[in-house]
This record gives structure tokens, C-alpha cells and sequence, in this order.
């Protein structure tokens, strides 16, 4: 009964899932594709099996988690966020701000893990676990290299520099497609800064965002960014480098 | 017809993580009942559920999501957690704040470098007779504790307490490293300074 096979199917239904779940909860069958690296037939078999067990549904070619309990599933597998940590650590040694792992939850972008010094516990607090996903330099990666659907979240402004309007926010999502780092300028919390970088899992697809946040005075984003793109460079190769 | 097996694996893989839906811990009796599915089938499936993160093991309970619980206060949580890169540059091993969790230390939060060779993973239980911060807390005092190879062969470990502003311990911080090139005596004095800090930090 536990074939190769089986145990093979077994994995990738998760594997989908875990797609699916980092998305947003809503990519099309080819989007999942790209996603996992998975055949496209094997994709749309996984999804199959998904709806049947009750916990994606289909509508034109769309999948779409159901039910508000799979916000709570895991997307980082343990032994990734065991060496995503790793990167993270020596992000914060070299910034001194604090650093950060975030992937993407339905409405907003999560904090996995966080690494912060003595000087920037009261930064840490105020911070929290969760982080508006297009006020924050971590949570524009994640929405720039989430599927189509996955970009139409609500837009409530913070601050004045807050991107408000679907249009400009596309426009900035572009921008940090292309140069493959976001720049978050008190658009959260005002004298707030941070740089991010996307991580990429075993398929190419961008799993997690890795970002450096810090008070004004401080904060020098270019030499942040280049360090930030490097650490998120360097931690998508350890997670390519793990199967 | 082997297709047909190992879709039925996805089937019944799916099965057991849908029974999470309404409840919030799960023992594997639970899940064997709930699903109808033989006792090892159901624990080699919690196998693939844990190691793709979907699923986390605690006091033999089955819950989704990968987040251990936060049994410190949100306050004192950061505090301890801002040692950690202090005790890592210090030590240069793998570093940990734990709290009592019955015979165990509870691994609250972790640091450790990419070249690491040791990490222990957050929500880890320590056996607590025989670990560095397993016996701080043991002892509920905030003085220091050593493990030279005790937990595991080859890996040395200390950790001191940390108390709360009415005296009470309410963690440990602790660095482990391996035997032979862990600095034993350097890692004693700095795993107490930094505790002592936190220890400052929170009676602020």
C-alpha cells in the first residue's frame, strides 16, 4: 500500500495545496503549474483531488481554498524555515535592523520569523506579526508575484504616502518585478522604512518575502537593498539546494 | 492500477488534514476514528502533514499550522528574542529561549547562523533532566547549567535563567555548540551576561 508512487502523490497533493495556500488562496490551474513545477495534467489531478476532499473549490478554471481554517496552514515546510532562518540571522548581523521572513496569508502578508537586537524590541512590538500587503516593502513582493486575483486586495490608507489607487499600485508592482526588490517608504507606519527581496521555493516560485525594516534616521536603502537582495538570492538557492 | 493507489493516497492524506477543519487538536485516536482509516495509515499521513508544515506535533496532539503556541507574554517575547543575535555573536553556537513545559524545555525561539551545523527548531521539547536549559528551569533558579554530551553525544550546552520583574524565572536563554570547537568557559560567562541583560530589560 505505501508504493513510491503513493507516497509521491501524497506529496504533491500538499505541494498544491501549499501553492495554493501562499497565493493567496485563488490561482488558476496553470498558475499552480508554474508554481509547483508540476505537469500541467498531474496540476489539474491534484486540484481534482483538492475539491473532492472539500477543501479548494473550481469555478472557470480558478481554484480557491475554501473555508477560513486553511488561513492557519503552515506554508513553509520546517526544515525550510530552518534554513530560511539561517540567511535571516546573518541579514540582521550585516543591516542591524530588524529582518524579517513573511509569506502571504489571504488579507495580508505574515511574519514567520523575525530577527531583531536589543536596541529594536519597542520597533519589534509595534510591528506585530501581521503586515499590510501593499503598505509594506514585504508584502508588495509577495502581491507583485501573486496571481492575478491574488493582486485584488482592499487598499485602506495609513499615512499619506499609503498607495491607495489599483492603478498606481500596479504600476509599482511592475516596478518591483523589474527590479526585483521593493522599497517601502513610510507608506505603513510613518518614519518607517524597510527593503524586501523575494524568495523562490524548489520550483522557481516565490514562496516567501525576506525584508530589513528600520526607523528613518537610520536607514540607508541602498545599502540595506543590496544586502537584502543578496540574503533572498542566497536563501532561494539553499531551498533549491535542499531536494 | 498503481495510479489508481497512489490517488488514493492524495484522497486519504486529504481526509485526515480535513478533519482539522472543526476541532482544534487532534490525538491520533481522534484522527484514526475520524476517518475511518487504520492506525498506521493515519500516522504515516501525519508524517507527510508535519514535514510539509501543514500540520504541527504538541503534548501528542495533532493542530494545523506550523506556529508553536507563544506561552510568553508578547512583551517579554521580544525582549528574549532581541538577545538572541548578542548570545549568537557571542557563542558562536546555535541559540535558544525555552520555557518549563512538564518534563521538557519548550524551545520558544532560536537563532543560528547559515553555516550551522546544530539547529534546533522552535516548539523542539528538550528532555529537561538532562539539557542545559531544561535543568535551569528544573531548578527554577537563575543560575547557570551545563550539558557536556548528556542530550547528545557530542554536542555541549549552556544556559542560564532569566527572571521577571517580581523574581520569578520565566525562561531560559541557552547556546549549544559542538564539543570540540564550542568554547566552553567563554560561553558560561557570556550566556550569563546576556541573561542578566534580559533579565534588566524586563524589570524595565
Amino acid at each position: 500500500m505505501t508504493t513510491p508512487d503513493s507516497r509521491r502523490t501524497a506529496a504533491r497533493v500538499l505541494t498544491v495545496l501549499r501553492a495554493l495556500a501562499a497565493s493567496g488562496g485563488d490561482a488558476s490551474c496553470a498558475e499552480l503549474g508554474r508554481m509547483t513545477g508540476l505537469p500541467r495534467s498531474t496540476t489539474y489531478r491534484m486540484v481534482g483531488h483538492l475539491r473532492e476532499a472539500g477543501l479548494a473549490e473550481i469555478d472557470g478554471g480558478r481554484c480557491r481554498l475554501g473555508g477560513e481554517y486553511l488561513t492557519r496552514l503552515g506554508v513553509l515546510a520546517p526544515a525550510e524555515r530552518e534554513r530560511l532562518v539561517g540567511c535571516l540571522s546573518d541579514l540582521q548581523r550585516v543591516t542591524r535592523h530588524i529582518a524579517v521572513l513573511v509569506v502571504r496569508r489571504r488579507r495580508d502578508a505574515e511574519v514567520v520569523d523575525r530577527v531583531h537586537d536589543r536596541r529594536s524590541i519597542g520597533l519589534a512590538s509595534a510591528l506585530g506579526d501581521h503586515l499590510p500587503l501593499h503598505a509594506t516593502a514585504a508584502g508588495k513582493v509577495l502581491l507583485a508575484h501573486a496571481p492575478a486575483a491574488g493582486r485584488l486586495v482592499p487598499l485602506p490608507g495609513f499615512t499619506p504616502a499609503t498607495i491607495t489607487s489599483r492603478v498606481a499600485l500596479a504600476r509599482e508592482l511592475d516596478s518591483v518585478l523589474s527590479a526585483g526588490i521593493a522599497q517601502e517608504r513610510q507608506e505603513w507606519q510613518s518614519g518607517l522604512f524597510g527593503v524586501a527581496a523575494p524568495v523562490a521555493g524548489v520550483s522557481g516560485a516565490v514562496v516567501a518575502a525576506m525584508a530589513v525594516m528600520g526607523h528613518g534616521a537610520a536607514f540607508d536603502a541602498v545599502a540595506v537593498g543590496a544586502e537584502v537582495r543578496a540574503a533572498a538570492r542566497l536563501a532561494s538557492r539553499e531551498l533549491a539546494a535542499q531536494r | 492500477m498503481t495510479a489508481q493507489l497512489a490517488d488514493g493516497s492524495a484522497a486519504r492524506v486529504l481526509a485526515v488534514l480535513r478533519t482539522f477543519l472543526h476541532r482544534d487538536a487532534s490525538s491520533l485516536a481522534d484522527l484514526v476514528r475520524a476517518t475511518g482509516l487504520p492506525r498506521s495509515t493515519v500516522h504515516r499521513l501525519l508524517g507527510f502533514l508535519v514535514r510539509a508544515g501543514l500540520v504541527a506535533k504538541r503534548d501528542g496532539l495533532y493542530r494545523l499550522g506550523g506556529r508553536p503556541v507563544a506561552p510568553l507574554a508578547a512583551h517579554q517575547h521580544r525582549v528574549l528574542v532581541g538577545c538572541l543575535p548578542e548570545l549568537l555573536a557571542a557563542t558562536g553556537g546555535t541559540v535558544q529561549v525555552s520555557v518549563l513545559d512538564g518534563q521538557h524545555a519548550l524551545v520558544v525561539e532560536r537563532l543560528h547562523g547559515r553555516a550551522a551545523e546544530l539547529t534546533i527548531a522552535p516548539g523542539a521539547r528538550l528532555p529537561a533532566h538532562c539539557t542545559a536549559p531544561g535543568r535551569v528551569l528544573l531548578a527554577a533558579r537563575p543560575g547557570v547549567a551545563v550539558d557536556r554530551g548528556e542530550w547528545l553525544p557530542s554536542v555541549t550546552g549552556v544556559a542560564a535563567g532569566v527572571c521577571g520583574p517580581d523574581g520569578e524565572l520565566v525562561a531560559a536563554l541557552s547556546a549549544h555548540g559542538r564539543a570540540g570547537s564550542f568554547r566552553l568557559e567563554h560561553a558560561v560567562a557570556e550566556v550569563r551576561r546576556v541573561a542578566r541583560l534580559a533579565t534588566v530589560e524586563l524589570a524595565r
